[in-house]
């Protein structure tokens, strides 16, 4: 089972720019996409296209079965494409009790009510949520609710399954350990499986390949690992991980970054847009790929430290790099580091470590 | 501090234990005058038989009918956008705005046998006969259900506003058809509204008089018989009747409060308007067709009562429509002292009324809301009783009460002055009074006037500088509604007024009697214009209450 999006296009009226423009992308049969972006960015709105509550203005959605059947549903409305959604606010219905809530689905396909309840048992229980049928919506807590709208979505057998915000209602604490239950439950079905966040975390967590939007376009598509490592564009480097742009020469298959006259260099794990113009490119560096070390170690640029995190298992340094000396442009790297030794206001010397750097045309 | 609460509260509860327990008391106690002879007579009459049958059929009938109105009405606006929309919702709540004598009029106008669509379709079909007559039932029910659906309209619209449409999103996902959505999630959800609305279009159709009254043909309903047995002299009858029609409202009250309650959930919609545009060709380019017509409907009677103000009296006999104009109905109006009367007296006495009104519903409503004065859940029964009874059996308890002077009973001789209708208005609107003051306060942080008082200003500069702001915009949006509802009032007129303090209603009524329509109609045009400036002056005034 696949589903393909085809060139999906939509504008509202009014806004200035499409709230989704052209997107395009393939999802398989036991995976899990993560659609993600600032608000405003057309990943709701894709969503909300693909489960059938908006009407692209173009493009097609198309589920192709196993056998080779192609089924076109851009038309089709929500009713008759039995898909599963989980809806931000969960969207139970308050006057009903879990089991019917769950059961609703199958209600709705004229089951029986004696099986439709036996299956909704069964539904909850695949939720960890045994013995909760009986009790009113009113009395769930959070993190309870969420596991009710995903039986309720589930016991239709959806091939595809769709997820809006699915964790934006809980609390912290909650949060970590229902990402880990929600990447295991979403394999544990083995369908199609498209959730919308504006929480890379929750991204990285849950899903196989992420979708980053902006604008309604789709910038990048990709594992986590891909986004992280080799962003083919700037809001995509920015977007996904902590990281700093700096400018980069290309020099064969090493990049070199020059500042305050000291150059450093480090392997190209990619390059992206036209790479004609060599020597003016962008470097996307990430916190571990740089080290601290003394001021007049060799090799390395002096700046000096800004501010100092404290991150659990390591801490978190911002550093400023001036770009030339004497100059007034400066970088602030981030840089994360074991020791906590280096104090705010000190020189520092700062070390690319030679790990594959992402190139970006500038 | 705490006594002067006390104090307070024991001022209100014996205002109203004197206009509103007294009366009802009264007419209970007088069915019991002969002992059980009014009870047995009514039992044995076949007219008061019928008279309570119909007027069961009329309010069931009128509730059904607002809701085949009101409901689809509701979400065409609510749910869709469409070519017409605007113009549509701009004039649905129109019918409202007109008093309930001046509604009836314009129908008979209209739908009469006399009418003008009557005679059009007549003459369009060649028919000896109007192919309707607008008496009986269904008379009553249809001008019961352009007046009454507004209100199925506004609470189901309310509804709607803040109903989450994400619900109706995941019954589709999971399946179910639109019909399946609208039965089991979407109509479920919206019970409280539509309950409310149900109980409110009950209780007018049951204390309706106006319709039944001008065009029932003979068609006997409890609030009308209550004033046929008052004019025959049989008081005894007329308790009985009243508190038939009583006992029967409140009934009605509780069946509904109870299904209300039982399904009451929080609707957390976030109110953004979802409206789904027309996509369908049929459907887009039946839609605004769809909105001519009813705004034509809405509209015409509005438009039939000015038409006529300017038709000269006598002179409209058998052509569709007047065939000649004037303005001397009005004319005669501003001149004639005689006619100017019911005019000055109508607003004098809703003003009065509605001074009343502020007084004592905000005292109570205060009384209610912020503190703990004993007695206060006494009151709150007190001031929401007038709305569970009809206006005819609150006009008839006031007539049983005030028609001897003795003050050491709290009985005082106001009937045959013009005092009594005053206290029948001031009556009739306590209950919307207070709810809308008692809506502002509630919204009002508690803690605000203990916070001024702990900054040290006075009981008096709290009050003057936070409730009473606060209290505001429930003031002014009683004042309008009780200003309104005062100055059309008839179906309590009707029973207690005296020539020297007869309103506007009564006048028109008397005019209509003498096939004066002209007349009749410029004083209904009149009324509309006091109606219209009450409301803008309420805009006005809520206008500077935002400014704030």
């Amino acid at each position: 089972m696949t589903l393909a999006i085809h060139n999906l296009t939509r504008h509202f009226a009014g806004a200035d720019h499409a709230a989704v423009d052209d997107v395009s992308f393939t999802v398989g049969a036991n995976e899990v996409l993560a659609l993600v972006g600032a608000s405003g960015s057309g990943k709701t709105t894709t969503l909300r296209m693909i489960a059938g509550y908006e009407q692209p203005d173009a493009g097609r959605i198309v589920l192709d079965d196993p056998r080779g059947a192609s089924r076109e549903i851009t038309g089709e409305p929500p009713q008759r494409r039995g898909f599963g959604m989980v809806f931000q606010h969960y969207a139970l219905f308050p006057h009903m009790s879990v089991a019917e809530n769950v059961a609703f689905g199958l209600e709705a396909r004229g089951v029986a009510k004696r099986e439709r309840l036996d299956r909704a048992r069964q539904a909850l229980g695949r939720v960890g949520l045994d013995d909760a049928g009986a009790r009113p919506i009113q009395s769930l807590s959070g993190g309870e609710q969420q596991r009710v709208a995903l039986a309720r979505a589930i016991i239709i057998d959806p091939p595809v399954l769709l997820l809006d915000e699915p964790l934006s209602n809980l609390d912290p604490a909650r949060r970590q350990e229902t990402r880990e239950w929600l990447r295991l439950k979403l394999h544990e079905l083995g369908s199609i499986a498209i959730l919308v966040t504006h929480d890379q975390e929750d991204a990285f967590a849950i899903a196989d390949r992420m979708a980053v939007m902006h604008q309604g376009r789709l910038l990048q598509i990709g594992t986590p690992d891909e986004l992280y490592h080799r962003p083919t564009s700037v809001r995509v480097a920015e977007f996904v991980g902590r990281s700093t742009l700096v400018g980069a020469r290309r020099d064969g298959d090493r990049a070199g970054i020059e500042l305050g006259g000291v150059t450093q260099y480090a392997p190209v794990a990619s390059t992206a847009g036209n790479g004609s113009a060599a020597d003016r490119l962008t470097a996307v560096i990430r916190p571990e790929m740089l080290a601290l070390a003394a001021p007049n170690a060799p090799e390395s640029w002096r700046g000096r430290v800004e501010a100092r995190r404290y991150a659990g298992a390591h801490y978190v340094y911002r550093v400023r790099v001036p770009a030339s000396a004497g100059g007034s442009d400066a970088v602030a790297f981030e840089i994360a580091c074991d020791q906590g030794s280096y104090v705010e206001g000190s020189e520092v010397g700062v070390k690319l470590l030679g790990r594959p750097i992402a190139l970006l045309a500038s | 501090m705490r006594r002067r609460f006390v104090v307070a509260t024991l001022i209100v509860l014996v205002l109203l234990a004197w206009s509103v327990v007294l009366p009802n008391v009264s007419v209970i106690l007088g069915s019991f005058d002969r002992g059980l002879e009014d009870w047995r007579a009514f039992a044995a009459s076949p007219a008061d038989r019928e008279a309570l049958w119909s007027t069961l059929v009329i309010s069931v009938g009128s509730v059904v009918a607002a809701l085949a109105v009101g409901l689809p009405l509701a979400f065409l606006l609510g749910r869709f956008d469409f070519r017409g929309r605007r113009a549509l919702s701009a004039v649905a709540t129109l019918p409202a705005a007109l008093p309930p004598l001046v509604g009836v009029i314009a129908f008979l106008f209209l739908y009469g046998e006399s009418g003008v669509v009557t005679r059009l379709v007549q003459r369009a079909l060649h028919l000896d006969h109007a192919p309707w007559s607008l008496t009986g039932l269904s008379a009553i029910i249809f001008v019961h259900a352009y007046t009454m659906y507004v209100y199925v309209f506004l609470f189901v619209a309310a509804g709607l506003d803040r109903y989450d449409t994400t619900l109706d999103e995941a019954a589709a996902g999971l399946g179910a058809s639109r019909g399946h959505t609208l039965r089991r999630i979407t109509l479920p959800l919206l019970t409280p509204s539509i309950a409310g609305a149900m109980l409110l279009v009950f209780m007018s159709s049951l204390g309706s008089f106006s319709a039944p009254y001008i065009f029932g043909g003979g068609q006997r309903v409890l609030a009308t018989q209550i004033l046929v047995s008052k004019l025959n002299g049989s008081m005894g009858l007329a308790y009985v009747e009243t508190t038939v029609l009583a006992l029967a409202a409140v009934a009605a009250l509780l069946a509904l409060r109870w299904l209300e309650r039982r399904r009451r959930y929080a609707l957390s919609g976030k109110g953004k308007g979802t409206r789904v545009v027309v996509r369908s060709r049929t459907a887009r380019v039946i839609a605004p067709i769809v909105a001519v017509v009813v705004v034509t409907f809405l509209v015409l009677p509005h438009a039939m009562v000015v038409l006529v103000s300017f038709a000269r009296d006598g002179a409209w006999t058998t052509q569709i429509l007047p065939p000649e104009y004037t303005l001397d109905n009005f004319r005669r109006l501003a001149s004639d002292p005689e006619l100017w009367r019911p005019i000055t007296n109508s607003v004098w006495m809703s003003a009065i009324a509605t001074v009343a009104n502020v007084v004592v519903c905000f005292i109570a409503a205060y009384l209610i809301v912020l503190t703990r004065a004993p007695g206060r859940r006494l009151l709150q029964l007190l001031v929401v009783l007038p709305w569970a009874i009809p206006a005819t059996a609150i006009a008839l308890g006031l007539a049983a009460t005030f028609d001897v002077n003795q003050p050491w009973t709290g009985r005082v001789l106001l009937v045959g002055t013009f005092w009594i209708l005053p206290l029948a208005y001031f009556v009739r609107n306590v209950p919307v009074f207070t709810s809308a003051v008692e809506g502002s306060l509630r919204q009002m942080d508690a803690s605000l006037e203990d916070a001024a008082r702990g900054l040290g200003a006075s009981w008096l500069l709290a009050m003057r500088r936070i409730v009473i702001p606060a209290a505001r915009p429930g003031l002014v949006a009683g004042t309008m509604l009780a200003a309104i509802a005062a100055v059309g009032e008839f179906v309590a007129s009707v029973v207690l007024y005296t020539h020297s303090n007869r309103p506007i209603s009564i006048e028109i009524l008397a005019q209509l009697r003498n096939l004066s329509f002209g007349t009749a109609a410029a004083y209904s045009v009149l009324l509309i214009a006091l109606v219209l400036a009450i409301t803008l002056g309420a805009r006005l005034a809520e206008g500077r209450v935002e400014r704030i």
